[in-house]
């Protein structure tokens, strides 16, 4: 009987979940009290001095509103979390909801939180990326949608304030203007959010490149769309829909530790493609790509570390080097290799911390080091975890 | 007495929602009832040094959050101060059958059955929250489940 109503009145209760802690603490401090920046003063004049300068709309970074907490939170465990630790350092309890635009039919907030080193992280619906925050700037950052074959949704920051007009190239050689909007230090960049119309996704019609231009219409930067060929996008199996699979060899067959199957499997395709899949991933060689020494890579993160996949011509064996002295042999079976590596050696001291190349000789033909204290690699017991805060942990 | 901010933090955490959603009932929307909370949290935070204990934390904030819900409602509606409280269903046309079985509730029932059902409140929280005692809410619950039950499922509420 009471279960009745309960029901029916749970029916009727909203589970949205749109707390904010954040904004009760804003509240209690006192309505209109903004988060200050230690460059509060100094950004004001800049700000001034930019908008009078490039008569464009310009969203004053320290006036907008503070992001809501689950944004903050997203933030920090960006922060934390994408590189183990290591990420762009961003500062989430300063992220504010800048603007507004439609996307994909929805008004979507954009999100901007400054970083430790200068830069800054964006978050623009399910989209986001980070400016200014490494070696290489971009000045026309560009993560883009595809669907149906062509661009469907192009979403990004400008970091040259030098830019004047977003114009997006179609194949047919139409051109559309994309609005931008700039935000003040300490962020000082721009940012765009493109939603492409659905009959400029066809072949002939779609989107071919993005181009930044100054005042005087000369190009600063471009980003031109390639797009995936479908002949190669992958099958169930892991290998390009175009590979030859009556020609498909299994090369590595094998259980791990733990009893989980592992195979790597090669199929030719057109061009002179050589392809392969493995349990996590795969891709294709080709006469223009072939496999080089050092191509090998280390994958973990998960319950297991393994060595993958092309080893380069004229490489009879590879030898993982461990840090407590420990060596492995193992030999390529054409051109391929798949090892799972010991759980003996996931601790700390006696991880891999080198891969060399030898040929048939034996002697060394490369090698390459492997960081052995990098986090998140291999697995640990959960009470060996490390908080990197946010809710977030990682491996040593 | 006073109540610790990581305190009142974890009635937020656990009672948000519950509380939104029986807000909401008095507000007229889920949008005006969020308001209304993290307003009523706000000011819980900062008159912290007021709460004396004899309640329990849930049922002091809720009766702040229930004072800015009818000063939201009297500020947006110009309602005289001396107006009833009615609660009602947000989204009636979502269970008409039950929006009616709940408009035959005297008001101060009506309250206290989405203090139980939409937030959760125990019943010494909820006697707290529309200060009565624990008999009162016991017996208005009896009785509004035997009133709603017997328009939504006579059968079974005869059994």
């Amino acid at each position: 009987m009471t279960d009745l109503l309960a029901e029916r009145f749970a029916a009727l209760a909203t589970p949205a979940d749109d707390s904010d802690w954040l904004d009760v603490r804003r509240r209690a401090r006192g309505r209109g009290r903004r988060l200050v920046l230690p460059l509060a003063a100094a950004v004001a004049v800049l700000v001034v001095g930019s908008a009078l300068a490039l008569q464009r709309e310009l969203v004053d970074f320290l006036r907008a509103e503070p992001a809501p907490e689950r944004i903050v939170l997203d933030f920090g465990r960006l922060s934390v979390a994408g590189t183990g630790g290591r990420g762009p350092q961003v500062l989430p309890g300063e992220a504010r909801h800048v603007a507004e635009a439609e996307l994909g039919g929805k008004r979507q907030p954009l999100y901007v939180a400054p970083t430790g080193g200068g830069g800054f992280c964006w978050r623009w619906g399910s989209t986001g990326s980070c400016g200014r925050v490494g070696r290489v700037q971009a000045r026309l950052g560009v993560t883009w949608v595809e669907a149906r074959g062509g661009a469907a949704q192009l979403i990004g920051h400008l970091l040259d304030a030098r830019i004047e007009r977003l114009e997006l190239v179609y194949e047919d050689g139409d051109r559309v203007e994309i609005p931008t909007i700039w935000v003040s230090p300490p962020i000082d960049a721009g940012f765009y959010a493109f939603d492409v119309p659905d009959d400029r996704q066809r072949e002939g019609r779609r989107a071919a490149e993005l181009v930044a231009l100054d005042g005087g219409g000369d190009v600063l930067a471009r980003h031109p769309f390639r797009y995936s060929d479908p002949r190669f996008e992958t099958g169930p199996d892991g290998l390009p829909q175009a590979a030859d699979r009556a020609r498909k060899q299994t090369l590595f067959d094998f259980h791990d530790h733990r009893g989980e199957r592992w195979t790597l499997v090669t199929a030719p395709a057109p061009g002179g493609r050589l392809c392969f899949a493995y349990d996590q991933g795969g891709g294709c060689l080709s006469p223009r790509f072939p496999a080089t020494i050092e191509g090998m890579g280390v994958q973990g993160g998960g319950p297991v570390v393994n060595v993958c996949c092309a080893v380069a011509e004229g490489v009879a064996a590879v030898e993982l080097r461990y840090e407590d002295g420990e060596r492995e042999q193992l030999e390529p079976v054409d051109g391929f290799l798949l090892h799972v590596i010991s759980p003996a050696q996931y601790e700390i001291g006696h991880r891999l911390e080198r891969i060399a190349w030898l040929d048939a000789a034996g002697g060394e033909v490369g090698s390459r080091s492997v960081d052995p204290t990098l986090r998140g690699v291999y697995p640990c017991d959960p009470e060996d975890r490390i908080e990197l805060g946010f809710g977030e942990t990682i491996c040593p | 007495v006073g109540a610790r901010p990581e305190e009142i933090e974890s009635v937020y955490r656990a009672r948000y929602a519950g509380f939104r959603n029986t807000l909401a009932t008095v507000t007229g929307s889920y949008d005006s009832a969020r308001d209304v909370v993290q307003e009523a949290f706000a000011r819980a935070l900062r008159e912290r040094g007021r709460f004396r204990g004899e309640a329990p934390l849930e049922a002091w904030i809720f009766r702040i959050a229930m004072r800015a819900a009818l000063e939201q409602r009297r500020r947006d509606r110009e309602l005289p101060l001396g107006d009833v409280l009615e609660p009602a269903l947000v989204a009636p046309q979502d269970d008409p059958e039950l929006a009616a079985a709940v408009r035959s509730l005297p008001p101060r029932r009506r309250l206290i059955v989405f203090l139980r059902y939409f937030a959760d409140l125990s019943y010494a929280e909820i006697a707290s929250a529309c200060e009565v005692s624990e008999g009162t809410v016991a017996a208005s619950l009896a009785q509004a489940r035997a009133a709603l039950l017997e328009i939504l499922d006579p059968e079974g509420a005869r059994r």
